[in-house]
């Protein structure tokens, strides 16, 4: 076989492969039901109260323990390391193929606002590529990606590392015929119950405070978020869970930051809750970080949600 | 642009096209044109420092025939400037002079690409044409194409102007050279993008986080960046080869199965082949051979000079002053046990002698790269201290995997395994790999293997930066 033959004949299987293993990539990552993206849009959850936001809710607030006290059945949309504009697209999938909740708990700090804390996270949506509401943010939160997707399997490509081992257990989740993810509503209990020294490497690193930037493209998807569960006729509540006093000096205009966002809860009519009063916030025993609470400090501080929500749902 | 982004690649197809179409005496301004296109598009200060380094190089050679001051001050100019230009770093609050060692911070910014290369390659040029070996360049256009040729800039390698300039306006493009150029360039974007960069987050969780470490994670460290700067630097040079080939210009190799090295004067002659080539030209032999009369002394000091000025190039620090200091030991070692170890290796276990080398020799090297990798002496004693003290604790499991695999979530498992398979594969069978890289025919299987392999586990996004690129 002469070069050029030989040449074309290994770019259309190239193309042929990398265009099937990009169906097979769909299909399997489709199938896994550890990723809530792909979860809440094969499972009627039908939850009553969806708590969501980036880290914090994920592992603080456990349904099951709330659930006992609402007697409302509630789950845990909120996701690791993820910015509004990946909390809007799981919102979006949740909403498309779930009965519409009451009541929408949404995280929000000044550490949400700046886009130096979390990051949207591409690889999530690879999967669901296709879809207009998808596409649009992906080439907002992510040109680059936006760009070189038209090639074959390029939007799994560009972000192998995260999504081959989805894609394994995607098929495993199939072949097993296993539908309920490993952390079935939604909660993640924290794995660190030792403080992990991220005041003091702060502390060392901004030594005169650290001042929050206000990012637009946070703000702009902290607001689609808020739009799309009114436009579903969800109560939203925007809340702030409690955070360390003692990190609180090296911050300098957080409270500046925390009136922008009861600027934005004001302008739709809604409750911005701030649980930062709480004793538990005054000690570092009940936390793993500045804002993550430990199991004992998630199990008092859920209890305090309870009895909050368990009130608001007796006054309407 | 870095040789792993597709907007390069984009680059390097538009420009062996044209380069391919263009006749022969149009090809290397079109070269010229592109490199300094490359250079800056990296950014402007780097364009300004080829072009006025080059020019400030190509007037003192005209004149530095037999001319001892305008040598000197054309050697002093070079080095300087690597001196000068390599230790401002910037940041976000602007640049900021720096005596430390160059720290592996991705916010670390160059200045001028690549211009700890073409100072050297100045240097050589300078002193061939003092000595009378090279005819001083009659184009301005020839030289600075020599500093600037876009494949070799940003980390070499380092070519001596004999190697490159009888190519320029010479060059001949034929059907094999785009072959092997090719099949060497994918097998480059390979090495960086399924292996080096696969590596980088444990040895960057060890080397960065890694203050409550074993001895066996921090030894596991150590070993994986010694690979990862394999992978990382061959790959790149294997991408600049091949671009050059397909160009019509051949570079010189830089890499020749190091890791295979039964001594560190083996490893020598393997690893960065052109720089220690560079440094044994132009400092050890004209160094040893000046002091001949004191014999071995005289090599000691070759050895001496020749790593000090090397650590110095990686980096004015201690730890570059460290690194150096190790490879000093190493090899004076060697020189008085020669004659011991050749004994050795005459005795029927030979090949047991050879692969108990090659352990030795990794390990030796290792533990010199925990200076090279980390940012400061702080951080390398502490490695240090953690590798000598709870080496195999009774959690050594959980605390091996751990940190390697960045957190321990089975995604980052999974993907250290999946490094460490490739990487060990790789290093199995690199001899027939390199066969099939250099080969001048179009291998199917090894090409569709190589793109499919790239595409299935290479990293795309978040692409580390060539670890040289630094220098």
């Amino acid at each position: 076989m002469n070069t050029v033959k030989k040449i074309t004949l290994s770019v259309a299987i190239i193309l042929l492969v990398l265009a099937g293993l990009s169906r097979v990539y769909d299909f399997a990552l489709r199938h896994n039901a550890n990723l809530k993206a792909a979860y809440v849009q094969k499972a009627k959850i039908d939850a009553e109260i969806l708590f969501h936001g980036p880290c914090e809710p994920l592992w603080m607030i456990s349904p099951a323990r709330l659930d006992s006290q609402t007697h409302v059945r509630s789950y845990n949309l909120a996701l690791s390391h993820s910015d509004f504009a990946d909390n809007y697209l799981h919102l979006y999938f949740y909403l498309k193929h779930n009965k519409t909740p009451k009541l929408m708990f949404l995280y929000v700090t000044p550490e949400s606002m700046d886009a130096n804390y979390n990051t949207f996270n591409t690889y999530r949506f690879a999967a669901f590529t296709g879809d207009p509401v998808v596409d649009s943010v992906l080439k907002d939160c992510d040109p680059a990606y936006a760009r070189w997707t038209a090639f074959p399997f390029m939007k799994y490509a560009w972000y192998s590392s995260k999504i081959n081992f989805d894609a394994l257990q995607g098929l495993k989740h199939y072949m097993q015929h296993r539908t309920v993810p490993y952390y079935a509503d939604g909660y993640e209990p924290p794995t660190q119950v030792v403080w992990d020294n991220h005041l003091e490497e702060f502390i060392q690193l901004y030594p005169h405070g650290y001042n929050f930037e206000w990012n637009k493209l946070r703000e702009k998807y902290l607001c689609k978020t808020i739009a799309l569960a009114r436009q579903y006729g969800i109560e939203v509540v925007l809340y702030e869970s409690p955070v360390l006093q003692e990190a609180l000096q090296y911050q300098p205009n957080r409270q500046e930051i925390l009136k922008r966002i009861k600027g934005i809860a004001d302008a739709y009519g809604i409750e911005y809750v701030q649980f930062d009063k709480m004793k538990i916030a005054a000690s570092r025993k009940y936390f793993m970080s500045t804002l993550n609470l430990n199991i004992e400090g998630s199990r008092i501080f859920t209890d305090s949600l309870g009895r909050y929500i368990s009130g608001r749902l007796a006054a309407h | 642009m870095i040789f792993n982004s597709l907007i390069f690649l984009c680059f390097v197809v538009v420009t062996v096209i044209i380069n391919h179409l263009l006749p022969q005496r149009f090809r290397s301004v079109f070269l010229l044109f592109c490199s300094l296109s490359f250079i800056g598009y990296y950014n402007l200060e780097s364009l300004v420092a080829v072009l006025v380094f080059s020019l400030f190089t190509f007037y003192i050679s005209r004149n530095v025939r037999g001319n001892r001051v305008l040598y000197v001050a054309g050697i002093l100019l070079n080095a300087y400037a690597v001196i000068m230009f390599n230790y401002f770093f910037a940041t976000r609050e602007g640049f900021d002079f720096s005596y430390t060692a160059i720290s592996f911070n991705i916010n670390s910014f160059i200045i001028a690409l690549g211009l700890s290369f073409y100072a050297l390659q100045n240097i050589a040029y300078l002193t061939e044409v003092y000595f009378g070996r090279w005819q001083p360049e009659i184009s301005y256009k020839n030289l600075l194409l020599y500093n600037s040729f876009f494949p070799k800039v940003a980390s070499g390698p380092v070519m001596l102007p004999r190697e490159f300039m009888p190519q320029i306006d010479r060059n001949a493009i034929t059907q094999e050279r785009l072959i092997t150029g090719f099949n060497r360039f994918l097998l480059g974007l390979f090495k960086k993008m399924v292996i080096a960069d696969r590596l980088a987050p444990a040895v960057h969780s060890v080397f960065d986080f890694g203050d409550a470490n074993c001895g066996l994670t921090t030894l596991a460290g150590a070993y994986l960046f010694t690979i990862q700067l394999y992978f990382d630097f061959s790959g790149y040079t294997d991408m600049a080869l091949g671009i050059a080939k397909m160009l019509g210009y051949d570079l010189k190799e830089n890499f020749n199965l190091p890791l295979r090295a039964s001594s560190v004067s083996e490893f020598w002659r393997r690893w960065h082949i052109s720089l220690i080539s560079w440094f044994t030209a132009y400092v050890y032999y004209p160094l040893v051979y000046r002091l001949r009369s004191y014999k071995k002394a005289a090599a000691v000091l070759g050895i001496l000079a020749t790593f000090l000025i090397s650590g110095i190039w990686h980096g004015i620090g201690i730890t570059f002053f460290l690194w150096a200091f190790c490879h000093i030991v190493y090899l004076i070692f060697e020189l008085f046990t020669k004659r011991l170890r050749s004994g050795l290796s005459e005795k029927p276990s030979y090949l047991f002698y050879r692969l108990a080398g090659i352990f030795i020799v990794f390990n030796a090297v290792s533990f010199s790269n925990i200076f090279f990798r980390s940012g400061s002496l702080s951080s390398a004693s502490l490695m240090i201290r953690n590798l000598f003290s709870g080496f195999l604790p009774a959690s050594w499991l959980r605390d091996f995997v751990a940190p390697l695999a960045v957190g321990g979530h089975q995604v980052d498992e999974f993907n250290f395994y999946i490094s460490i398979f490739m990487a060990a594969g790789f290093l199995l069978f690199e001899k027939t790999i390199n066969r099939l890289a250099n080969s001048e025919a179009f291998s199917f299987y090894y090409t569709t293997a190589c793109v499919l392999l790239i595409f299935l586990l290479g990293i795309f996004s978040n692409g580390e930066r060539f670890i040289y690129m630094q220098f």
